[in-house]
């Protein structure tokens, strides 16, 4: 029995649909239910319904074997798993953007809002730049609009927001996509059963 | 005699542990619980976190709760031949999540000054038995810093880049095309890689992936032979061993075989070593050393008993019995097997087996 973390949302239930083409289906799993838990047993599989940002968590603690989150969310979380596949969806960039025009004053520090503050620690200190991080829980664009911060560090869609509001990308961190992760100590007592679904929802890709 | 010592499941360990250590002649190793901060200042890669707890004595100098306890002995070990020791020791270390710090039981052993092949298969096979005294289904992975070494220099480097490290050590065998084209590593050095982290034969035929991969680097060849070895030791002392490259440490220290050591129930390592030359070498104690520990926290499903009732017997006596009284009547049901809590009252809360009253 494989237990899988699935982020919920449009992306969990994207990746879901992959899994049930692969092999993986759970009939209810789909159906408006306050259900938590899923067991499909001729499947295989046991699903759960996490917050994104969580993923991680469960899998690194091994209550799931497997899961799925973005990039985004196993750079921040800097969980020590298993990065088996990616699933090419749910595709954008982790970026530096700022207001148009704007220069750098490097006889200070870089205010930098973002609500992936280590994403961003990781990033300036390998550029050996002070950076001040402001951490923010939405409405990360607002900041450097209203002063608050210089720069943000973002995940940038399709840039139509930043468009909107007079910004732009100043460089890329690192491109994002949801993948496939795995605990590495359910992984030596499951490397069968991991292998097969990864070889199986490749061919879904 | 330990059931009726009330042993928990982390000293009954320790005792079984213990007896196996010294039967291969280790000797108990006691240490302080803190030590000059210098010395974890100058072998920061060294350490699990670079959080230290600091503080400073009366006259002046810094010292710092031991994060490791490997440094320590090494340290300590310096001239007088090969040493070879066990220990029970707690270290302090900030926690992965909150980053809280905590108090952690580490059980292990390290052979210090010139340990040689033999010294390795002994401590390989102290590992397995460690393993199996755990009691459940286990698994030892094996890797060999030679293999990355090796493959660095077939690349003109010392080491390879971070970024690529990253990869390995996390099985990114999407990402690491274009992580190796952005360091400049060579495409059939980058493909060999990868074929062979993603090789799913067994042990012998990823040994022989590495030499038949990376045959130019005499490093590589090394390193497969030392996991041949290793999988014969492990296998011998009846313990799952399975090669894994993806598993990696500091190269500033460790040079030889590194190991974990993984129990089904449990979602991290609960035991981890290998072979540090390097660190041995640094502080003058010889040519070679190498150890490992076991975490007793990480071995919580099989460890710790949770305590179905806080004793078999609650008796209650009245305020005005002689305490004589009372106590021949503890002493009775504690003769009797049975474990009891003596009050007046009941606690709030309490969990009892029974209740009896005088």
């Amino acid at each position: 029995m494989l237990n899988v973390a699935l982020p919920k949302g449009r992306l969990g239930e994207k990746v879901y649909r992959m899994l049930e083409r692969a092999g993986y289906g759970c009939e209810d799993l789909l159906k408006d239910t306050r259900k938590l838990v899923f067991t499909d047993e001729t499947s295989g599989v046991s699903y759960f319904w996490v917050k994104p940002s969580d993923v991680t968590v469960y899998v690194e603690h091994g209550v799931a074997d497997i899961g799925v989150a973005g990039k985004d969310i196993i750079e921040e979380s800097g969980a020590d798993v298993y990065e088996l596949l990616d699933l090419n969806i749910g595709r954008c960039r982790m970026c530096v953007a700022s207001v148009n025009g704007f220069r750098e004053d490097i006889a200070r520090p870089l205010r930098v809002a973002t609500k992936f503050p280590r994403v961003a620690e990781r990033y300036f200190s390998a550029r050996n730049r002070d950076i001040e991080v402001i951490k923010l829980y939405g409405s990360i664009e607002l900041a450097p609009i209203l002063g608050l911060s210089d720069v943000i560090v973002d995940i940038v869609e399709t840039g139509t927001t930043l468009k909107e509001n007079n910004m732009g990308v100043i460089s890329e961190i690192f491109p994002i996509s949801a993948r496939l992760i795995a605990n590495k100590a359910r992984y030596k007592f499951k490397r069968q059963e991991i292998a097969a679904c990864v070889q199986r929802l490749s061919k879904e890709l | 005699m330990t059931e009726k010592l009330n042993l928990s499941g982390s000293e009954k360990l320790y005792l079984a542990l213990k007896g196996v250590y010294e039967s291969f002649g280790y000797a108990p190793y006691k240490m302080r619980r803190f030590e000059e901060y210098s010395l974890y200042a100058d072998n920061l890669n060294f350490l699990r976190s670079r959080d230290v707890i600091t503080f400073g004595d009366k006259n002046g100098r810094l010292l710092a709760l031991k994060p490791d306890v490997t440094l320590s002995i090494v340290k300590n070990c310096a001239g007088g031949g090969l040493k070879k020791v066990y220990y029970r020791e707690s270290v302090y270390r900030p926690e992965a999540y909150g980053g809280q710090f905590r108090e952690i039981e580490q059980i292990g052993l390290e052979c210090v000054g010139d340990a040689d092949g033999y010294a390795e298969a002994e401590v390989l096979t102290l590992a397995a038995e460690s393993l199996k005294a755990i009691g459940c289904n286990c698994v030892l992975e094996l890797s060999h810093m030679g293999a990355l070494a090796g493959i660095a220099r077939l690349c003109g480097r010392e080491r390879l880049p971070e970024g690529l490290v990253a990869c390995i050590s996390s099985r990114n065998l999407h990402d690491m095309p274009a992580v190796c084209a952005a360091n400049g590593i060579d495409g059939d050095i980058a493909e060999g890689l990868r074929a062979l982290l993603a090789c799913e034969g067994d042990n012998a035929q990823r040994a022989d992936m590495l030499c038949n991969v990376f045959g130019a680097s005499a490093e590589c060849v090394a390193a497969a032979e030392g996991l041949r070895r290793a999988v014969k030791v492990a296998g011998d002392a009846g313990i799952a061993a399975e090669i894994d490259f993806t598993l990696t440490d500091d190269a500033d220290y460790y040079n030889g075989i590194i190991f974990r050591g993984y129990a089904a129930e449990c979602p991290r390592a609960v035991l981890s070593g290998g072979r540090y030359d390097n660190l041995v070498k640094k502080f003058g104690a010889g040519s070679g050393g190498i150890g490992f520990a076991i975490y007793p926290a990480e071995l919580e499903p099989y460890v710790s008993a949770a305590r179905k009732s806080d004793a078999d017997v609650l008796l209650l006596y009245s305020e005005d019995a002689r305490p004589e009284d009372v106590l021949a009547r503890v002493r009775a049901i504690i003769s009797g097997g049975e474990s009891v809590f003596a009050a007046v009252k009941a606690p709030q809360g309490g969990v009892f087996g029974r209740v009896e009253k005088m």
